[in-house]
């Protein structure tokens, strides 16, 4: 894969719900190892734009390239396996398993064995296991929640389950991660260990797309920020360019002159 | 595998081996028979329902291949018992197959529970309209006993010997895929079906699989009862059976591994303490399922489970995770230490 070409390019991508654009004509790339933000006001498509790269709804028109490949229409199952990873803004953790083995179903990307391989332990198994074990492991340690790591995942505070939808999803080794909202329900502190962690993980090479609302956090950790309202792009650019430009401020703000 | 884990098999095995050298009663030697006989298919069931949070109310049709496709190789084509339920397992598993494709591809899981009880009643509808391949109302009679090679299982005693130690086999196949990575995607299908497939898990796919397995499960267990009792009648495999088993699963505790063994063979050995209850069998077990669900959700093992959870030096409150206030009400009633006084 070539370092200059994008590793996620959207392409005049559409969708409607009963005719009503929620996505319109939208366009932006993502480039290996960079972290670009999506940012608007509620209701602008932000989730959507998610869902439709990652093929939980199908797509009215336009196209999502991942790697030079096109991959419109895949369902959500198959873009996870050509390593696209994600988080949901309403979180989809699996309650009822502990923390380590919801981490350890997320490397089921790379670490997926026969059924009957696995059931009956034949060669292999065992080592894939203690394998999916170390990664898991390490995941949770990263993410911060060790100490929680036997704990039912229902059970941890819902800021602590956005965390652990992260380490799930890196789990599985993706070269794409899209986070929905990361922060919502984290505290100061943790925000800002959260900020930390992704420049870590682009520092690694990991591309991501940022959707959030909280702006210290986008603005401090994004290589570059889209901006979309009502379904189109509004406007794209550094954080510094997009949080002086009026455009912005007034789809945030309203047009209030005094803002 | 935890130490806990190993001495309570250990003591298990010991007590199913260990058993008939205590009941010299044929009579009730063979209702452990066939207790065996339905926690084998309850045991592959709970993997389904318990793993994978799919329902089915049709797996007495399974039992019913796997019963008849044995009777009528051994008795019509001349097999041995043994390879007679290979062939009856394989085909079984083929049947569950392109049953399940279409219906896990598109349906929810209450979809399932509705289209396998049709099929279990569409299955039903055959052997009774079966004529000379199936016997119709009457059945089939006359299977050799089961037998592998020149070894014959003939008797109460060889036959409880045989089951149980399928079951056996049954269980330890289940536990190796509950604790693998296998079990855990199962688990994270009925955790959340969207976030599992975040992870590249083919939902779909994944219910066949487990699906299937659950049909040969009972269909081994068909053959079993087929070649143990010598005889096969439509009445065995309908509706009924096929909503005692998801009894047994609820009873048992969905999702443990030895919860089909418990849940069977409790409901199996029931009506051998309350006999004069027979006629309203399905009442009695209309009445344990819901007051298994109110009271006990994680089934008779899940409550076990809680009080060993809760134990002095057991897991901390945290690991062991929250009791909804209907646990804890059955976890005080079964155990008044548990109340934390």
């Amino acid at each position: 894969m070539n370092k200059d070409s994008p590793i996620l390019e959207v392409d005049r991508l559409t969708k409607n719900f009963g005719g009503l654009p929620a996505v319109h004509d939208l366009s932006f790339t993502v480039m290996p190892g960079q972290l670009k933000g999506l940012i608007g006001p509620n209701g602008a498509g932000k989730t959507t734009c998610i869902n439709l790269i990652t093929g939980a709804l199908p797509v009215t028109s336009g196209e999502v390239r991942f790697e030079g490949k096109r991959i419109t229409g895949l369902p959500l199952h198959k873009t996870a396996r050509l390593n696209i990873g994600r988080t949901f803004q309403l979180l989809r953790i699996f309650q009822e398993m502990t923390v380590l083995e919801n981490v350890m179903a997320g490397c089921h990307r790379w670490a997926s064995l026969g059924t009957l391989q696995a059931a009956m332990r034949l060669p292999g198994a065992r080592a894939k296991e203690r394998q999916i074990m170390e990664v898991a492991r390490s995941q949770v340690d990263f993410i911060g929640l060790a100490h929680r790591a036997s704990m039912p995942a229902g059970a941890l505070p819902v800021g602590e389950q956005r965390l652990l939808e992260i380490a799930r999803a890196l789990a599985g080794k993706p070269k794409l991660l899209l986070l929905d909202e990361p922060a919502a329900g984290l505290n100061d502190i943790e925000r800002a260990r959260l900020g930390t962690l992704l420049r870590k993980l682009t520092a690694g090479g990991l591309s991501i797309l940022l959707i959030e609302h909280n702006m210290d956090l986008v603005m401090s950790v994004s290589d570059e920020i889209v901006v979309l309202n009502y379904g189109e792009k509004l406007a794209e650019g550094s954080a510094h360019e997009v949080r002086n430009l009026q455009t912005v401020i007034s789809a945030y703000l309203g047009d209030a002159t005094d803002a | 595998m935890k130490r806990s884990h190993l001495l309570g098999a250990l003591i298990g095995i010991a007590f199913v081996v260990a058993l008939p050298l205590f009941i010299k009663d044929e009579y009730t030697l063979g209702f452990l028979v066939l207790a065996g006989i339905v926690s084998l298919t309850v045991t592959g069931l709970n993997m389904l329902v318990g793993h994978a949070g799919q329902l089915s109310l049709g797996h007495g049709g399974f039992y019913a291949l796997g019963a008849y496709a044995s009777t009528i190789l051994t008795i019509r084509f001349g097999f041995t018992p043994f390879p007679a339920l290979m062939i009856a397992a394989i085909a079984t598993g083929l049947v569950a197959l392109l049953l399940g494709i279409p219906l896990l591809k598109m349906l929810t899981q209450f979809h399932l529970a509705v289209a396998t009880l049709i099929f279990v009643m569409l299955i039903n509808a055959i052997l009774i309209v079966g004529g000379g391949w199936t016997g119709g109302f009457t059945g089939i009679q006359g299977q050799p006993p089961f037998s592998i090679g020149s070894v014959v299982f003939e008797g109460d005693t060889a036959n409880y010997y045989l089951v149980w130690g399928i079951v056996f086999l049954g269980i330890l196949f289940a536990a190796g895929l509950s604790n693998s990575q296998a079990g855990r995607v199962l688990r994270a299908i009925q955790g959340d079906e969207t976030g599992a497939q975040s992870l590249g898990i083919d939902v779909a796919w994944e219910k066949v699989k487990v699906f299937v397995i659950s049909a040969i499960y009972a269909s081994v267990a068909g053959s079993l009862l087929a070649h143990y009792t010598g005889s096969v009648t439509p009445a065995q495999f309908g509706v009924g059976p096929s909503l005692e088993f998801m009894v047994m699963v609820f009873l048992g505790g969905k999702g443990s591994v030895i919860g089909g063994v418990v849940g069977g063979a409790f409901i199996k050995l029931l009506p051998q303490v309350t006999e004069f209850m027979k006629n309203y069998r399905l009442l009695v077990d209309g009445i344990i399922l819901t007051g298994v669900l109110l009271f006990v959700p994680q089934g008779i093992v899940g409550l076990f489970k809680k009080i060993w959870d809760r134990r002095p030096g057991g897991k901390s409150p945290e690991e062991a995770g929250p009791l909804s206030s209907k646990e804890s009400f059955s976890v005080a009633l079964a155990k008044p230490e548990a109340r934390g006084e």
